[in-house]
């Protein structure tokens, strides 16, 4: 039952965009319609933003991240975490951060491609940054300390080090370059024409679903190429828990230390605490009995989409994972990141396409938490696949034969290993869904937009210092809520000293 | 059967991946009776443990527990929850994330029974635990005592002693003979030592390309070995 039950949920989030895939490849076939000149360009400009941002996302997590991980520095943990922020904001925000304080010829600048990979870079490098990280540190103490035997370090980081981290560099490059080339807030507000602005344009204009359709072909086949090149290096990632290293390589020179400090400050000044000031600054002018009025509804719902596309989703593969069988489970997963590496803006045209049939869905925010749950189940699917690989079977099969009943068994000795799988999947899933612009824009029920997509309507014809304040509460709310979701779920010390023991 | 038997395995044919692991496997199991099961690596002597407890289910063959049907030919009839086994497993798979007193607590509601298994594995000073914060030593008893809490009829220890130190060892296959004759339990167990050989078993199985090449006493194997590698595996 549940085996069927999974098969329709999962068939139900990834079939409806793929079929839509293959309607607009034949409606490409059978249109005398050919791409313009301008779509063309956009289309270049897009991928030239997505390369020259992915470039320079590099250029900051590499070093940061080998850095952080190997230069004994007190507090590079916390560092570590900070240089998440980024993923906490909208990335809007943070051009609408830096317009206000850039003098006019750099202003210039920023309303340009130039400005569109500084934004992107700023907001998108934690993608690169943390996996990155993650692998410099859980690098196998032995192997390193083995090769140091033989080399120098600089050898043995480009003999032994460097060969570990080279899946998570390119799966990570990999996300960065998609999200780069999936995101259209920052584009439209810096007024640089990208694929996804334009079929927005024209669909929200025309309505002409068709046309939308055929325009977003080549967006899908971009996906697809994502897919294929992603999945190799996707699929090899581990996932590596381990939070600090004391043996392996090491650089404990002060000049390195002296470095590694100057670069996090530099890029935290950067990313995170400058534009959070500017924003902050800009919105104490701020009307702000008018701004909590406007904002209530689109933040209910926001919050609302979010814990409801990330909560039913993830419960939902952690319900499924002792139930799949392993051939079974790579098929979903393929398909899982195959509609992941769909851009939003096409996965949003094939959603409207195929379920344009039903009113009932259409009009309704389920549209919205299909394209969510399409877009973002790839995430729950991976990250809890990883925990029931690491879970061992044998302590489901000493459950088992104690004849307790089978929920009992699921809550008391399943679970709780997989509740800090289950919460990273689910605030990971909620940030990016909250945070998804491109996919809200054009599902929302009338009447429904969600805090992303309102932030950008109102800005036009608000005060910039509106903007700014909206921009700062949807950014505490999500904080708020993976602050609520982690006291939930966050890894626990299992021996209570207090508890109900004789 | 006319004769009372605990275990029987009648034909048993179990492949992985294409591989054959058992080829048609027959031994009971009579009362009382201590089994120990040798063979080399990968020759299938944990398979068979788990086709007994009902966590494999074997393509060909039967399994009679107490001469009742419990698995036929691809078929579980009695699940494992419904077997009353215990079983130790080689890496222990204890939870980690429960205390020692919860590991018993979870499998049985008793709670003069569960008290009396922690005073009988030195383990009551250690209830407050989980098993990150014990030994070697105090896994192992853990892993032991939690079988034991559910009253099984048969216990399947999978190389039960492999992770202890020789001096463990020697303590724990005494205390597992006195709780083998205070519980009346049978025991199978999997094993490479020739001391627990000699020190546990009534009988020896020697599993060997599938099949249980020889079986009997220590003193009868060693004394007529039906192939070379009886004796090795015997001796080592």
């Amino acid at each position: 039952m549940t085996k069927i039950a999974l098969r329709a949920y999962l068939a139900l989030i990834f079939f409806p965009p793929l079929l839509a895939l293959l309607a607009a490849f034949g409606a490409h076939l059978f249109s005398a319609k050919g791409l313009d000149f301008f779509f063309v360009k956009s289309l270049l400009n897009t991928l030239f933003l997505a390369f020259a941002s992915s470039f320079l996302c590099l250029l900051i997590s590499f070093p940061l991240a080998l850095l952080l991980a190997k230069v004994p520095l007190p507090g590079a943990k916390l560092g570590a975490v900070i240089l998440t922020a980024p993923l906490l904001f909208l990335p809007y925000q943070t051009a609408l951060a830096w317009s206000f304080i850039l003098p006019e010829p750099l202003l210039g600048l920023l309303f340009s491609p130039v400005g569109v990979v500084f934004v992107f870079t700023l907001s998108f490098f934690p993608l690169l940054f943390w996996p990155l990280y993650l692998a410099f540190l859980s690098i196998p103490a032995e192997a390193e300390e083995s090769a140091l035997l033989l080399y120098p370090p600089g050898k043995v980081l480009w003999k032994i080090t460097l060969p570990y981290v080279k899946p998570y560099l390119l799966g990570g490059l990999g996300l960065c370059l998609f999200f780069c080339f999936a995101e259209i807030g920052v584009p439209v507000y810096l007024g640089v024409p990208v694929i996804g602005s334009e079929i927005l344009t024209r669909f929200a204009a025309f309505y002409d679903i068709a046309g939308a359709l055929r325009s977003s072909l080549p967006l899908a086949l971009l996906g697809l190429l994502f897919f294929l090149a992603e999945r190799p290096f996707l699929s090899r990632w581990e996932f590596p828990v381990r939070w600090e290293t004391t043996r392996g390589l090491k650089f404990s020179s002060p000049y390195l230390l002296i470095l590694t400090v100057s670069f996090l400050v530099f890029i935290l000044f950067l990313a995170v605490f400058f534009p959070l000031f500017l924003l902050f600054h800009k919105a104490l002018s701020a009307d702000w009995q008018k701004v909590l009025l406007q904002v209530r509804g689109p933040l209910w719902r926001s919050l609302l989409y979010g814990l409801v596309a990330s909560l039913g989703s993830v419960f939902l593969i952690f319900w499924a994972q002792p139930f799949l069988a392993s051939r079974e489970k790579g098929l979903w997963e393929a398909l899982g990141l195959l509609v992941f590496f769909l851009p939003p803006v096409a996965l949003a045209v094939g959603l409207i396409f195929f379920w344009g049939h039903f009113p009932l869905v259409y009009a309704s925010p389920l549209l919205l938490l299909l394209g969510l749950w399409g877009r973002f189940t790839f995430l729950p699917q991976r990250l809890l696949a990883e925990a029931w690989r690491r879970f061992d079977k044998k302590c489901l099969e000493a459950a088992y034969l104690t004849g307790r009943p089978f929920f009992t068994i699921l809550l008391k000795i399943v679970f709780p290993p997989f509740r800090p799988w289950i919460g990273l999947a689910i605030v990971l899933f909620f940030i990016f869904a909250v945070n998804e612009m491109a996919l809200s824009s054009l599902l929302y029920p009338p009447g429904g937009a969600p805090l992303a997509v309102a932030i950008y309507t109102l800005s036009v014809n608000t005060p910039l210092s509106f903007a700014a304040a909206l921009c700062l509460l949807n950014t505490l709310m999500i904080l708020l809520t993976i602050s609520v979701l982690f006291f939930f779920f966050r890894p626990r010390s299992y021996e209570r000293r207090n508890s109900r023991h004789p | 059967m006319k004769e009372e038997t605990v275990v029987t395995l009648k034909g048993i044919k179990k492949a992985f991946s294409r591989e054959q692991v058992l080829c048609g496997v027959n031994f009971s199991v009579f009362p009382g009776e201590t089994v120990a099961i040798i063979g080399l690596s990968g020759a299938g002597k944990s398979t068979i443990l788990r086709i007994i407890a009902g966590l494999e289910v074997p393509e060909e063959g039967e399994v009679y527990l107490y001469r009742r049907l419990a698995t036929s030919a691809s078929r579980l009839i009695l699940p494992p929850w419904e077997r009353k086994i215990g079983f130790i497993f080689q890496n222990l798979a204890l939870w980690e994330h429960l205390t020692v007193y919860e590991h018993l607590k979870f499998v049985t509601s008793e709670e003069e029974h569960l008290v009396r298994l922690l005073h009988l594995f030195e383990l009551w000073d250690l209830r407050k635990k989980v098993p990150a914060k014990l030994s070697g030593g105090q896994r192992q008893r853990l892993a032991i005592a939690r079988a034991l809490a559910q009253r099984p009829a048969l216990l399947l220890l999978d190389e039960p002693f492999s992770n202890l130190d020789p001096i463990r060892k020697k303590k724990f296959r005494r205390e597992l003979l006195r709780i083998k004759e205070e519980e009346n339990l049978n025991l199978i167990y999997v094993t490479h030592d020739p001391n627990d050989l000699r020190l546990l078993a009534d009988r020896i199985l020697v599993l060997h390309e599938g099949i249980i090449l020889q079986g009997g006493r220590l003193s009868e194997l060693l004394a007529q070995p039906v192939h070379p590698i009886v004796k090795e595996l015997l001796t080592l």
